[in-house]
């Protein structure tokens, strides 16, 4: 085919031929058995690859079409389309139920959460409870270490510490900790401690963050102690997050997280 | 691939247990598809139904090999199902020619015969370089020579219709050379 007749069927087929160059146009289609050759296929080109179009069959007939004409409409493609229908019934009864269940169970988490709403709301004493059920200061490392080069204030410390004279316990450590890294892990947990016990919220989940970042042996405890912090300070949500944490990492004291876990959610 | 022999058997066979696990894997893309193209949920039911049909007694007649996964192969028939349904109204001829025969099973002959056709050439478009490919497929979704021009970095419109020209014919001859063509060429 000439580029020239290409281009004609081209717009002869996107409507863009004159009243007169279509009657041309037609009339050749009628007299020309060659070209009209050419057009048909041109057409179910373009049909067939235009993604918003499709190519209809023009034949009337052909053995072809005969014989898928009697096998769609043979006995045995009856049964076929019986089961088909019989599948999508089946399909739409199991969506049915499917969709009364997820109802149910949705109606049911829903109820679920006002509950835990409502029991959020006089949740202040628990989670206060909660925190100070688990502080538990008898686990902590020992302040006090050899070769220290300065014991004597630490053993203060410890001795502040343990007869709750907090604010005298963080002068005495943060000076610590300003000469000397050495037992930096039990140096921050008393810190911190002292500054959360002292609602220092800030200035305690500083300190815990630096325990966490330490890379030491104990920094994991740093999770824990910020959990103790949220809780203290009650923000659920944080103290849920840092909870799911230390229970999915299997971090220091995850089994008692996971008991309190259980209070909360 | 032997799942496809898998639904394949159990569609001939009319296991509707089978046929079940077909619509939980496939029938919501379908009726997604189906509903943001002009379709209601009926319509995707039955194009769905007609889709599996098509594909059963397709494959009594000729034992005919899916290519990609089932699924993709069931979406697309759908998808051309539908693309059909909404051309009809366009079609005079194949409307007269339904309300002459006033029967579905004419109409879904007619429908796995343009599916052949519609595969047919589609592997053949894919078989053309990728320039060609881009090309054409441009030119048939009906975008302007103009942009073609643009998207393509030819100089001119004069070479945009030339280089589609080429393609064509590229294509037109996998096509014709294509055994499946013999039987396609009269409908």
């Amino acid at each position: 085919m000439s580029i020239n007749d290409d281009t004609l069927i081209e717009n002869y087929l996107l409507g863009k031929l004159s009243g007169e160059e279509r009657s041309l146009f037609e009339q050749r289609l009628e007299n020309d058995p060659e070209f009209n050759k050419k057009f048909r296929f041109e057409k179910q080109l373009f049909e067939t690859l235009d993604p918003e179009d499709w190519s209809f069959s023009e034949a009337d007939s052909s053995d072809e079409i005969s014989a898928y004409k009697k096998l769609f409409a043979s006995e045995k493609t009856k049964i076929i389309k019986k089961a088909i229908g019989e599948a999508n019934t089946q399909y739409k009864r199991d969506r049915k139920i499917n969709r009364r269940n997820w109802l149910l169970y949705s109606s049911a988490a829903i109820i679920a959460i006002l509950i835990s709403v409502f029991t959020w709301y006089d949740s202040g004493p628990s989670m206060e409870q909660l925190y100070s059920d688990n502080l538990d200061l008898e686990d902590l490392p020992s302040l006090v270490t050899r070769g220290e080069d300065n014991p004597e204030d630490l053993i203060r410390a410890q001795q502040l510490f343990e007869g709750r004279q907090y604010l005298k316990t963080i002068e005495i450590l943060n000076t610590s900790l300003k000469s000397s890294k050495k037992n930096l892990a039990a140096k921050y947990q008393y810190l911190g401690i002292s500054q959360m016990e002292l609602n220092y919220t800030d200035d305690a989940e500083n300190t815990f963050t630096l325990l966490i970042e330490s890379n030491l042996i104990d920094a994991q405890k740093g999770h824990w102690y910020k959990a103790l912090l949220y809780l203290k300070m009650k923000d659920s949500e944080k103290a849920i997050k840092t909870l799911q944490k230390i229970r999915s990492e299997k971090l220091y004291n995850y089994k008692k997280a996971n008991k309190i876990l259980k209070e909360l959610i | 691939m032997i799942n496809n022999l898998r639904y394949l058997n159990a569609l001939t066979e009319g296991n509707s247990k089978e046929v079940k696990l077909l619509y939980q894997k496939n029938f919501p893309n379908v009726k997604k598809f189906i509903l943001q193209n002009k379709g209601s949920i009926e319509d995707a039911e039955d194009i769905f139904q007609k889709a599996l049909l098509q594909i059963t007694v397709r494959y009594r007649k000729e034992k005919f090999v899916i290519k990609s996964s089932f699924e993709a192969y069931l979406y697309t028939v759908c998808k051309n199902l539908w693309r059909r349904e909404l051309n009809k109204s366009k079609n005079k001829v194949t409307k007269e020619y339904l309300l002459e025969q006033g029967d579905e099973s004419s109409d879904m002959a007619l429908a796995v015969l343009e599916q052949k056709r519609w595969e047919l050439f589609n592997e053949s478009l894919s078989l053309i370089s990728e320039n060609c490919k881009k090309v054409l497929k441009m030119f048939f979704s009906k975008t302007p020579y103009s942009v073609i021009v643009e998207a393509m970095g030819y100089n001119s419109e004069v070479v945009a219709r030339q280089r589609v020209f080429k393609c064509k014919r590229k294509l037109r001859a996998i096509i014709i050379e294509d055994s499946r063509y013999n039987l396609l060429k009269e409908l």
